[in-house]
């Protein structure tokens, strides 16, 4: 079947190439060309209306009654390949941030003095644990990544490696209470807190928290801003209340992450364990949520919508790993954005929709990650000064 | 024309190359079928199939002539499934009857030729294209002239120049297929 498919094609092209220009066949192609037309009175009928023109006609008639941009778009959709990193690669870069880490905390305990600073091309690093405390009389700590001991008034502040730990002098709680600290993460900033009931908070970058010195009341209450990953010490008679972007997410003890930033379009609350329930509007949109579900708030609708997620990927950001899943390119840069302390702007043609999945490790610089999304099939990037430029 | 593809650039996942050879034979393969199966729905679901099935193994594939000797291959195979399926549906059909009119030869001849040409007329510049056009109709220069509202001698230099950029084009198709003028 194919030499004879093979053979038709092969026919075709010398009958063409007749056609166009009957000078320029070689002996053997005007020799095959012959036996062709020889073969059958079909064939010699056929040449003639080739020639004359009205196959051509008749092709084309036929050919109109269907889109070839059209098919070609169906063809695009079903062939094209899923953007996704393989499993070697993502296994590489959890192992390079293995290795990032341990070689970091090295180098930060040995070769702090003599920095190497690198010439020539502006590297734009991954944030930092760095944050501001503020205490309730309003005076501000800047917090790095070392080793400081606060002392407001009635508690001792223990803040250590990306780590702040509340120690609350158990007799004097009732003056506490009052008090509120706020905890400021810049962009390409991250940083990590324990709250005086134990409770363990991982703060992203561009976010805040604002909570009490020491919870007295019947509900532990905190603010967010931007996201923020919980692990609530579980304590039945002192429910664990987030008020975040107008939503309002009440645990017993669980772990889950909430992401509310002012440039996000949506108010999400993600469960990983335990129980939550999420409500708006002073409780007059309620829902309850298990395990591996999240519940998404578009600010100011009359809905909160719930829908099963992988749950362990949408907090992986804590562990320096962004999740992309079919994530569209806008809401990549906003939280880029956000953790390498740039801007951002479209040059290009907007008309294409880039999605990606795959993981990409934050411990990279951005001209490394902006390869990458390159790579998965998005647009080209530029970056001048602390300006990502999108083609 | 068919030089412009590049079947190792396909081999290696590049869409773009993809693109242009869905353009180049997409309406001969849409021709072929339609001509046998007279029906629009199928013959553009035969033709993507074919497509799909291609890009599914398009790392095999080291020439022209074999990627479309392959999709034709595909496509004449679907054929004949879909008129099996039709004529055991109906009982009108015996088997041998629609053997014959999916393998009639010259439908796979014409849709090569005409769409070969034209593609290759396609790429010439508006007016060149349009003159080579009214000329297959079998249209006199003076016709021609009269038509496109030009001199009969910007006709002629129009019809030498698009015969002559043709020629050019299809000069390809042996450097294609050496083999085949070889024995």
């Amino acid at each position: 079947m194919m030499n004879r498919v093979e053979n038709e094609i092969r026919i075709a092209e010398v009958v063409a190439r007749k056609l166009l220009s009957d000078d320029s066949l070689t002996g053997e192609e005007e020799r095959l060309f012959a036996d062709w037309l020889n073969e059958s009175e079909s064939h010699s009928v056929l040449y003639s209306e080739y020639s004359e023109g009205e196959s051509l006609r008749e092709f084309e008639d036929v050919v109109r009654i269907t889109d070839q941009v059209e098919q070609w778009q169906n063809l695009d959709r079903l062939t094209r390949p899923r953007r996704r990193l393989d499993w070697g690669k993502w296994c590489a870069c959890v192992a390079g941030i293995a290795l990032l880490l341990s070689l970091g905390l090295w180098v930060g305990l040995y070769k702090k003095a003599n920095k190497v600073v690198p010439v020539d091309m502006a590297i734009i690093e991954p944030g930092r644990m760095q944050a501001t405390l503020i205490l309730d009389g309003g005076q501000e700590i800047l917090l790095r990544d070392r080793d400081t001991l606060v002392n407001a008034g009635h508690s001792d502040i223990r803040v250590s490696t990306g780590q702040i730990e509340y120690e609350v002098n158990e007799n004097i709680p009732e003056v506490c209470s009052t008090k509120y600290n706020t905890i400021i993460v810049p962009r390409g900033g991250i940083y990590s807190l324990v709250l005086s009931d134990g409770t363990k908070v991982f703060l992203n970058s561009e976010s805040e928290l604002k909570y009490p010195v020491a919870f007295t009341g019947e509900e532990r209450e905190v603010s967010l801003k931007g996201e923020a990953f919980f692990d609530v010490r579980h304590d039945p008679s002192h429910p664990f209340v987030v008020e975040a972007g107008g939503m309002r997410t009440k645990v017993l003890g669980t772990t889950f992450n909430i992401l509310a930033y002012a440039d996000e379009p949506e108010v999400k609350t993600t469960l990983l364990s335990g129980c939550v329930e999420v409500s708006v509007d002073d409780g007059s949109l309620k829902e309850v949520l298990r395990p591996g579900m999240q519940a998404g708030w578009e600010i100011g609708s009359g809905k909160i919508v719930v829908n099963e997620v992988d749950v362990h990927i949408q907090s992986l950001w804590k562990d320096g790993i962004i999740v992309l899943n079919d994530d569209g390119l806008e809401g990549v840069m906003r939280m880029l954005a956000r953790w390498y302390d740039v801007t951002y702007e479209f040059k290009g043609d907007r008309s294409v929709e880039h999605t990606f999945t795959g993981k990409i490790d934050r411990n990279e610089d951005l001209d490394s990650v902006l390869k990458t999304l390159t790579l998965l099939g998005g647009p080209r990037f530029e970056i001048i000064g602390k300006v990502v430029y999108i083609y | 024309m068919l030089e412009n593809f590049h079947i190792d650039r396909i081999a290696h996942g590049d869409r773009l190359a993809f693109k242009q050879l869905h353009e180049e034979l997409y309406k001969r393969m849409f021709y072929y079928v339609y001509k046998v199966l007279q029906n629009k729905e199928q013959a553009e679901d035969i033709v993507q199939e074919a497509f799909v099935l291609f890009w599914g193994k398009r790392d095999t594939f080291d020439n022209v002539l074999a990627v479309k000797a392959y999709l034709y291959t595909v496509v004449r195979n679907k054929m004949m499934v879909q008129m099996r399926d039709e004529a055991n549906h109906r009982r009108i059909l015996d088997s041998l009857e629609w053997k014959e009119s999916v393998t009639e030869d010259h439908l796979l001849i014409t849709a090569e030729i005409c769409g070969q040409v034209q593609q290759a007329i396609r790429e010439l510049p508006v007016q060149t294209r349009r003159v080579i056009e009214l000329s297959m109709q079998e249209m006199t220069v003076e016709k021609i002239a009269e038509r496109m509202n030009i001199s009969p001698n910007t006709v002629k230099t129009l019809k030498k120049a698009g015969y002559q950029a043709l020629r050019e084009k299809l000069k390809h198709l042996r450097m294609l297929f050496p083999f085949l003028f070889l024995s």
